[in-house]
């Protein structure tokens, strides 16, 4: 696994996702960042719909040593896992596609169910785009020049790590938050 | 409130013969893996366990360390539909017979 320390340089988005007092989730984030994740989605979902495509089989482990026991697995749950895979994309496109867009910037309101398929999607892109790239354990995921050859994978990589650290930390503040609410109103 | 799975029914069986093959529990591994991060893995295990920050962080640890570390163990339905939610998460889970 990868421990993540530290902050992104720059910090162009450092607080993409807030947390109000009542512990309502919310993004916003520069229209540049928030398109460049829109066509992440889309890439994820045309790539899960290519048969084979050997690049998503870190999204399928094998479950069990035993063939007839993983042949009965992947029967049972591989179209609902592929289903659910492209729901949590979906649900990461709809969000952005439908934000308001205001001086520049994204802004729009998650709610936890889709907090969480915006969450596990980033994983999936990460996974896909880390293995590309040939991530090992432990490298910090840094943005790079646009004179590195590997810019693009790396620069994708990045974004997505910090975004999806910087929701999971939102999405606990903002449980710790209500769960501190429901607990003062009784 | 921690994310759960209802069990599916589990259908009787009368003609196992229980002496020949032993109730043994089945159990979920999680592997290590480069790319997921450690905060990830803590935050899912808490999140579809419904275990406490300390218990998730010390099997994200073993995992990240040891290797592996065994996360759960019960029947094989809902072991079945325990790693299917961790492949949901992206998780590197496994299952088999306990030993």
């Amino acid at each position: 696994m990868t421990p993540l320390k530290g902050k992104p340089k720059p910090l162009i988005f450092g607080r993409n996702f807030r947390v109000a007092s009542d512990g309502g989730l919310s993004f916003r984030m520069p229209d540049g960042e928030s398109s460049h994740l829109r066509d992440l989605g889309t890439w994820f979902l045309r790539i899960l719909d290519e048969e084979e495509d050997p690049r998503t089989r870190i999204l399928f482990p094998t479950t069990y040593e035993e063939p007839d026991l993983e042949a009965a697995y992947v029967s049972g749950n591989r179209e609902r896992l592929i289903s659910g895979k492209r729901q949590n994309a979906a649900a990461l496109i709809d969000a952005i596609s439908e934000a308001t867009r205001r001086k520049g910037l994204t802004v729009g309101s998650l709610d936890d169910k889709s907090a969480v398929a915006w969450l596990k999607s980033f994983n999936d892109m990460r996974l896909i785009v880390g293995s590309d790239i040939g991530i090992q354990g432990g490298e910090k995921p840094e943005f790079r020049s646009h004179d590195d050859p590997e810019n693009a994978g790396w620069n994708n990589y990045a974004l997505l790590t910090w975004c999806q650290d910087f929701l999971l930390h939102a999405l606990e503040e903002s449980r710790a938050r209500t769960k501190h609410i429901e607990s003062r109103d009784g | 409130m921690a994310e759960t799975i209802t069990a599916p029914v589990k259908e009787e069986t009368p003609d196992v013969d229980k002496r020949a093959e032993p109730d043994r529990p089945w159990i979920i591994i999680v592997w290590n893996d480069p790319i997921n991060l450690m905060s990830y893995v803590t935050y899912v295990f808490q999140k579809l366990f419904g275990y406490a920050r300390p218990k998730a962080h010390k099997l994200m640890m073993e995992v990240h360390v040891e290797g592996k570390s065994v996360v759960w163990n019960g029947n094989k339905e809902r072991c079945e539909a325990y790693v299917a939610a961790l492949h949901e998460y992206g998780l590197w889970a496994t299952m088999q017979k306990d030993d």
